[in-house]
């Protein structure tokens, strides 16, 4: 009997619906969900990988101690003693993936007051999704955000990055606005060309942060010039070029205008914040994000502590034990040397799908569930797992439970502490804006691509062939 | 007949449908992307030629055009002598692929899904909508289409607007 069930892709922000087709509790099948809003049935790549890597050859099933199978009840004794040891000298750590729920969040908060004796928990989002969602609250009054039927209609786009390759579904929406009438345009804000730079009318290329800013003064003096403070601290000694200036005067003169943000820039967010309330009327912004729950999470966890944080303190020897879930340090930050930090950590737990880079560096390893076989709330969606995780894998939220349980603790998921407050784009912002704009930005150590996912750890076309080769 | 067409206008090299081939297909991949410049990616898709040099150059009857138009090969038959792939003008077959369990890979226009009501996988998935399965003499015919190389190769399944 094959039980057909609705779930959603979270490995971008956009959440596009997909069926996953259930016999005897085993993923057999995906199928394409028209009737889902977001998609209308439609996947990238990366959304059509998911069933692959729910059945993967390659998954963890068992919890491993230096490689050899150990029982949950073992490994949970194990990191139980090791957090005992390190509590009073307030010496451990934990390290969340960004693909985890809301509740998984709050459990690990809990989890660090209750078992760790500190609060140093931090969230891996090494695109850098929570400073975006962070940057974006805090400029978010008088910015109204699009839906996916203003993207579609929009007469002249704004794409600030690649959302092409960060969302290939949101591509369907943007080119159909492009092409359903002649006037109508697509126009990027990129450092250098990618996916959405080949299909655009306007392309200002160069550095990101310095683009936006010329296009947010050009859109000020097209709309009649600075009024507000802010905007005056945003024009100042900025001299927009010919295309920001062509380009803000058909941003501006156009009915409806999008602005399509999929950046891991603060500085760049908050300047196309800055440009949709700039010129008002009927302009609005929608936001990509590479992590489905960076909004969700961003709102709960108001930041213990930071994944640098962390490396820093175990560089100091100041970590005796860390607990990495989900999160596949080593390929997320190729430029922080994690491999030298956590050598200096007495003990390691890694939890992963499947064995990477990070797993390979761990003393214990346990296998982790992936976001479609938990339970959760993802962008703000109560969602119920499609299948059951293989195995002894758990959810990030059960297996700090299990290692709870082990200590004596029992765990309940905190209400969120703090919620992110909607912040006014106010003058002193706007002059540190302006500042901070013409610092060229720092080009990221890793991007999600349309067959990459956002960790980078396992899905580009290399390994996905490979992948396959090794199935036969 | 209907066949596969890419609207080179909306495509944008993301390669989806290359994964949800073979993901229908239990990891037989039928169907490829070629890298036309270093940010341009667009699928390579197979023809179904009226004349098609892959039915002729295959020793064992194992590919064959049916009466629905489309060409199938035959797992049974197949032994994977590769002569398909070398005959191929269009490298549909050639490019990269592997032997899957000692038989050739080929589009057929995913059967066993249109046989159940549904669009091929990749037609299905495509982000863009940019491949479609349209009847050819309403694609030839449409005005505000055009068919990239229709003169000079018989069927293209490359279309633009003019």
């Amino acid at each position: 009997m094959v039980e057909s069930r609705k779930n959603i892709c979270l490995f971008c922000s956009l959440g596009c619906g997909l069926i996953i087709d259930v016999e005897r509790d085993e993923a057999v099948n995906l199928e394409y969900d028209v009737d889902c809003p977001a998609n209308r049935g439609k996947l990238c790549a990366k959304g059509n990988y998911l069933l692959e890597l729910i059945n993967h050859p390659m998954r963890l099933y068992v919890p491993r101690k230096d490689g050899k199978p150990v029982k949950l009840e073992q490994a949970s004794a194990e990191i139980a003693e090791g957090l005992r040891a390190a509590r009073d000298r307030k010496a451990a750590a934990l390290v969340l993936s960004g693909d985890a729920s809301c509740e998984d969040v709050g459990i690990a908060l809990e989890f660090a007051v209750n078992c760790m004796g500190n609060d140093k928990v931090a969230i891996s989002f090494p695109t850098g999704d929570d400073a975006v969602v962070s940057a974006l609250a805090a400029t978010s009054v008088g910015v109204p955000a699009a839906t996916l039927d203003d993207v579609q209609q929009s007469v002249c786009t704004i794409a600030v990055g690649d959302p092409f390759a960060r969302c290939p579904v949101i591509a369907g929406r943007v080119l159909a606005a492009r092409n359903a009438a002649r006037h109508n345009s697509l126009n990027v804000v990129s450092r250098g060309g990618n996916m959405t730079s080949r299909f655009a009318s306007t392309h200002l290329s160069g550095s990101e942060r310095a683009g936006m800013l010329e296009l947010v003064a050009a859109a000020i003096e097209a709309h009649g010039g600075a009024n507000a403070d802010w905007e005056k601290a945003l024009v100042k000694d900025v001299n927009p070029g010919a295309n920001a200036r062509r380009l803000a005067r058909s941003f501006v003169e156009s009915d409806q205008s999008v602005v399509v943000l999929s950046t891991s820039d603060p500085v760049v967010a908050q300047l196309a914040s800055a440009l949709v309330k700039a010129v008002g009327d009927t302009k609005r912004l929608f936001t990509l994000h590479d992590y489905g729950n960076a909004r969700g999470i961003t709102e709960i966890f108001a930041g213990n502590a930071s994944v640098e944080d962390v490396l820093g303190s175990a560089n100091r020897g100041e970590i005796d034990i860390v607990l990495i879930l989900g999160a596949d340090l080593v390929a997320s930050y190729p430029s922080l040397d994690v491999g030298g930090a956590l050598s200096n950590v007495k003990m390691v737990v890694a939890g992963a799908p499947f064995p990477n880079k990070t797993t390979g560096l761990a003393h214990l390893v346990l296998p982790t569930a992936l976001w479609i076989e938990a339970d959760g709330t993802f962008n703000g969606d109560m969602r119920r797992a499609a299948v059951e995780p293989p195995g002894g894998a758990l959810s990030y939220g059960d297996i700090l439970k299990a290692v709870a349980k082990a200590m004596g603790v029992e765990l309940r998921a905190q209400a969120p502490k703090k919620a992110l407050v909607a912040g006014q784009l106010d003058q002193p912002t706007a002059a540190a804006l302006a500042d901070a704009a013409r610092v060229a930005e720092a080009v990221p150590g890793i991007e999600s691509t349309a067959i990459r996912f956002a960790d980078g750890s396992l899905t580009d076309r290399v390994s996905w062939a490979r992948m396959v080769e090794n199935v036969h | 007949m209907k066949k596969l067409f890419v609207d080179l206008d909306v495509c944008i090299g993301c390669q989806a449908h290359s994964v949800a081939c073979n993901r229908v297909n239990h990891n037989v991949l039928t169907m490829q992307s070629t890298e036309i410049a270093d940010d341009a990616t667009l699928p390579v898709v197979c023809r179904h030629c009226e004349s098609a040099a892959c039915v002729m150059a295959c020793p064992n009857e194992s590919m064959k055009k049916h009466d629905d138009g489309i060409v199938r090969r035959s797992m049974a038959t197949c032994t994977g002598c590769m002569s398909c792939t070398l005959a191929c003008p269009f490298g549909v077959l050639a490019r990269g692929m592997r032997l899957a369990r000692h038989a050739s890979s080929k589009c057929d226009l995913c059967a066993s899904r249109v046989e159940q009501g549904l669009e091929p996988a990749c037609v299905a998935t495509c982000p863009t909508g940019a491949l479609q399965l349209r009847e050819v003499e309403e694609v030839y015919e449409a005005k505000e289409l055009l068919v990239v190389g229709a003169h000079t190769i018989g069927h293209s399944p490359y279309i633009r607007r003019p």
